[in-house]
């Protein structure tokens, strides 16, 4: 088992589970993202922090070895193009117009804060991780 | 014109997606009730196209994608224009794998989702054009496997 977790690997597992349980609560008055009408554009989002945080707990705590690359992105990349997926999908419930009546609930701020809490950890992951030192730079050793 | 003005098969694909995701825009994506006509006894409906009130912002962000990334192709095809190889650490193939894949994975949940309005023209033409940016992108990163970069080398497929 490795328990080198880094702060960034925290961060992610972290706000994915804030945006499962967020998914659950109220996400604009009366309905939750499983709710009809909200599954599964609204429960996308969750999905997405959940996965990201799955992937880092299997690589963090079962040891598990996946592909170093898939369709050619590192996982480091991929960590970064769905938090920036999450986000622009909070992003667009946030802005979305909603009638007078309807309000956003605890579920949904909860989901945004996941959201904004995946970027942050996407993008000191790839801070931390060799790649960002820049394609010509030769790999480091582990 | 340079000497790299031919387009390849990816680029079409990802052009053509691109500009029928650019008429699909200004389409109606959703049909909201509107009233009903005592003459022919039917309701009529409302058009809104990607800058709706239901669509808006999240169906605008499945445009813009479509319309960049076939933007990317025609400057860097067309117009000989250079663009630096990599941003943030995507080559521009994973960039436009990226783009093709929020927009067809947004679309197609908005595709299974109940209890929506109806869908109209502009919909299927944002679902088409996403679904072809995806082939396009993914002919595209297969065609060139050196183009994957990073610290380690791509894998064999």
């Amino acid at each position: 088992m490795n328990n080198n977790v880094t702060p960034p690997q925290i961060i992610i597992m972290a706000a994915g589970a804030v945006m499962l349980v967020g998914s659950f609560l109220d996400f604009f008055s009366g309905t939750n993202a499983w709710g009809s009408g909200a599954l599964p554009i609204v429960t996308l989002a969750a999905w997405i922090g959940v996965a990201m945080a799955v992937v880092i707990a299997l690589q963090a705590f079962a040891n598990v070895n996946l592909p170093e690359r898939v369709l050619t992105f590192t996982w480091t990349q991929l960590h970064l193009v769905l938090s920036i997926y999450a986000a622009l999908l909070m992003i667009g419930w946030l802005l979305l117009k909603v009638p007078g009546s309807v309000d956003r609930g605890a579920g949904f701020w909860l989901m945004f804060l996941g959201a904004a809490g995946l970027v942050v950890g996407a993008v000191m992951l790839r801070n931390e991780s060799p790649a960002a030192a820049g394609p010509s730079s030769p790999p480091t050793s582990f | 014109m340079a000497d790299n003005n031919q387009p390849s098969p990816p680029d079409i694909i990802t052009i053509a997606a691109g500009a029928v995701m650019l008429i699909a825009g200004f389409l109606a994506i959703f049909k909201i009730p509107s009233g009903f006509n005592i003459q022919t006894g039917s309701v009529t409906s409302e058009g809104q196209n990607v800058f709706g009130d239901l669509a808006f912002p999240i169906a605008t962000f499945v445009w813009l994608f479509g319309i960049v990334a076939a933007l990317q192709i025609v400057l860097t095809t067309f117009a000989n224009v250079k663009l630096p190889e990599r941003v943030l650490d995507f080559t521009w193939s994973q960039i436009h794998l990226a783009l093709a894949g929020f927009c067809a994975v947004v679309m197609v949940c908005w595709l299974i989702t109940s209890d929506l309005p109806d869908k109209g023209i502009g919909f299927w033409g944002l679902l088409l054009g996403s679904i072809a940016l995806v082939v396009g992108a993914v002919m595209r990163l297969q065609a060139a496997p050196s183009t994957a970069g990073g610290p380690t080398p791509p894998t064999t497929f």
